[in-house]
């Protein structure tokens, strides 16, 4: 999902997360209109059914990453025994099998947003929702987090992405653009116009780099920022 | 059981933010720590007290009760003469003759009385006179020599008791028995020594000479309308009421009062000051009480301040954890979780220092704080009002928290 700033992502994701409603119309998840929930309700449906990645990460700062992708477990009905295991086994599947007693600050950017991936998936949510996901992060640790989620999805998982990154949108399968609140194009990214440009864009890119890796120590900047 | 589990976590998450944040914590739950503190050793201060004052009724005689002629109130002073309700000795004697549940009685009067031995003189000594019943109702027996015989009483004999101090201060040998003293110009024999009467919390602090003559030698040395009071002794402490309802029907009825009249004496048993005393330490329980209500909500406010700094600088964690599923519930159990356990735990530092001080008192030799200690149920109170106190101030800040809107938190900086 991408689009100009203030054309309505965040609002859009808050609802479909379970984190606002809509003030008109209706949004049904798992064959159950959440639209006149009570707060309570919306934080049982968020724990089951959506796992949230964010910008900024959003670890607790003094937890180790295992007690940080505990959390909604704690939050969550039944499975109190297996909590341990089942972090475990979440941070296995982002690869941070050797860091799990290490705190936030002792991490590196993108192996923070991976132990946020984890928290996410660790209840088995039915949407994985991120948010510029890979906003603070480098390119090449932006290319790790994407094909990171591009594992997980190949392993079943739905991700909606929020992004103004089109390097990041490439990564995905469909692409919704909103303008001004609406949805102004909804394709697959073969067919969107603007992951088109820019992967051949990139495509020429990576000719040239190859050329230029011929005669001199050429450095690539990847992706563009057209925002 | 999934809700008992939560709220477990809620438990050990408020024990770490406690524990993360020690000074603060310390700091903020001194005024509940004071206030417990101080409710505590006052409480504990109080029992020993009572517990000694007790006691010292005990040995006073718990079992003693007073009569002594009073004019009825309102009543015209010419209807009452003195003379007509003034004590006599038949009445005593009816008195012990006809109440089951007086075990034995002696009049008392006191009179100031200068005093000469060889070319020593005590002036204004204390001249008792007594029954010799008032050494076994006043538990103060003869050490040496003899008490008063009836002869004596009956006779009016000229002998006396003294004891220790007026031995000390006329200079009479160790047993004075036999010796001869001058009272008013009157020559008394010496016939026994008086166990010399304790310090204590009621009467004399300092002993001072002490000199007993016969009730009835007195009376011969006295103006004929003199005034004196009667000290009875009960059977049992229980019987008092008994006693005084028998002493009061034998009164009436030797005065020949009829029923309209009102009593011209008055029975005073010694429960009457007990009871007293008890209702002054109730009084100043519920003072004490009144202050420490006033402290806890002190620091209650305390509480409830660094609770709404913990929520505002925690704002975003608040956001994650509603954004991962935690209900607004879950939240409002956990900050009210953190503000009871810190209350609580005031509410046991408080009373490990009451205990501390109640404990110091009671090491001081000769304390009257001796028997302080801090009963159950200001133990329980305390909690109690500790843990009401983190309920009540809270419940602000937590609601506070349960209420935050997880996108708005989120975007907190």
């Amino acid at each position: 999902m991408t689009g100009l700033s203030g054309s309505g992502k965040s609002t859009l994701m808050n609802i479909l997360g379970c984190l606002d409603r809509p003030t008109s119309g209706r949004y049904v998840l798992a064959d159950r209109d959440t639209s006149r929930m009570s707060a309570g309700e919306l934080a049982i449906v968020r724990n089951e059914q959506i796992g949230f990645v964010f910008q900024s990460f959003e670890l607790l700062p003094r937890q180790s990453a295992l007690k940080n992708v505990e959390l909604p477990l704690i939050y969550a009905h039944g499975g109190w025994g297996s909590r341990r295991r089942r972090a475990r086994r979440a941070l296995e599947r982002v690869g941070l099998g050797d860091r799990m007693s290490h705190r936030p600050n002792q991490l590196s950017g993108g192996q923070k947003q991976r132990v946020a991936i984890a928290r996410a998936i660790v209840n088995g949510p039915a949407i994985l929702l991120a948010d510029e996901p890979t906003g603070n992060l480098d390119s090449t640790t932006t290319e790790e987090i994407m094909e990171l989620l591009e594992q997980l999805h190949d392993e079943g998982q739905t991700i909606l992405i929020v992004t103004h990154e089109r390097d990041v949108a490439s990564h995905c399968r469909r692409v919704i653009w909103l303008t001004d609140g609406l949805v102004s194009s909804d394709l697959p990214s073969e067919e969107d116009p603007a992951v088109r440009e820019h992967r051949l864009r990139h495509l020429a890119e990576i000719e040239e780099a190859a050329r230029a890796a011929g005669d001199s120590t050429h450095l690539i900047t990847a992706g563009d920022r057209p925002c | 059981m999934l809700r008992l589990l939560v709220h477990l976590q809620a438990i050990v998450l408020a024990l770490s933010q406690i524990w993360a944040n020690k000074t603060r914590s310390f700091l903020t739950t001194l005024g509940i720590i004071i206030g417990v503190a101080s409710v505590t050793t006052v409480i504990a201060a109080l029992t020993g007290l009572k517990t000694s004052v007790l006691n010292e009724f005990e040995t006073f005689g718990a079992s003693k009760m007073f009569i002594f002629p009073d004019r009825p109130d309102d009543a015209p002073r010419n209807m009452y003469p003195w003379r007509e309700i003034r004590l006599k000795i038949p009445e005593l004697q009816a008195l012990n003759e006809n109440c089951p549940s007086i075990r034995q009685l002696t009049p008392i009067t006191n009179e100031g009385a200068n005093l000469q031995f060889r070319d020593r003189i005590r002036e204004g000594v204390n001249i008792t006179g007594i029954w010799p019943a008032w050494h076994e109702i006043e538990n103060r027996s003869v050490i040496m020599g003899r008490q008063f015989t009836l002869s004596d009483e009956e006779g009016a004999h000229q002998v006396c008791l003294v004891n220790d101090e007026a031995i000390k201060e006329l200079g009479l040998d160790a047993d004075p028995s036999g010796q001869h003293i001058l009272l008013n110009g009157r020559r008394f024999l010496i016939v026994g020594v008086v166990e010399t009467l304790q310090a204590s919390i009621f009467g004399p602090q300092t002993t001072s000479s002490e000199v007993f003559i016969p009730f009835s030698t007195m009376v011969k040395l006295k103006d004929p309308q003199f005034f004196f009071f009667v000290i009875a002794q009960v059977v049992s402490p229980e019987a008092a009421e008994e006693a005084k309802a028998e002493a009061t029907f034998v009164l009436r009825k030797s005065r020949g009062l009829d029923a309209t009249e009102p009593n011209t004496f008055e029975i005073a048993a010694i429960d009457q000051f007990i009871d007293q005393f008890k209702a002054m330490a109730a009084g100043i329980t519920v003072i004490a009480g009144g202050i420490v209500a006033i402290s806890l909500l002190v620091g209650g406010i305390g509480i409830m301040n660094i609770m709404l700094v913990s929520v505002s600088e925690r704002t975003r964690e608040i956001g994650l954890r509603k954004s991962v599923g935690a209900t607004p519930i879950v939240i409002l159990m956990q900050f009210l979780l953190e503000a009871i356990t810190l209350c609580f735990m005031g509410g046991l530092v408080g009373l490990a220092c009451g205990e501390a001080f109640a404990f110091a008192m009671t090491l001081p030799e000769d304390s009257p704080l001796e028997e302080a200690s801090i009963p159950i149920w200001a133990v329980v109170l305390s909690f109690a009002f500790s843990a009401g106190v983190g309920v009540i101030f809270g419940m602000f800040p937590a609601v506070k928290a349960a209420r935050l809107d997880p996108i708005e938190a989120m975007r907190h900086e």
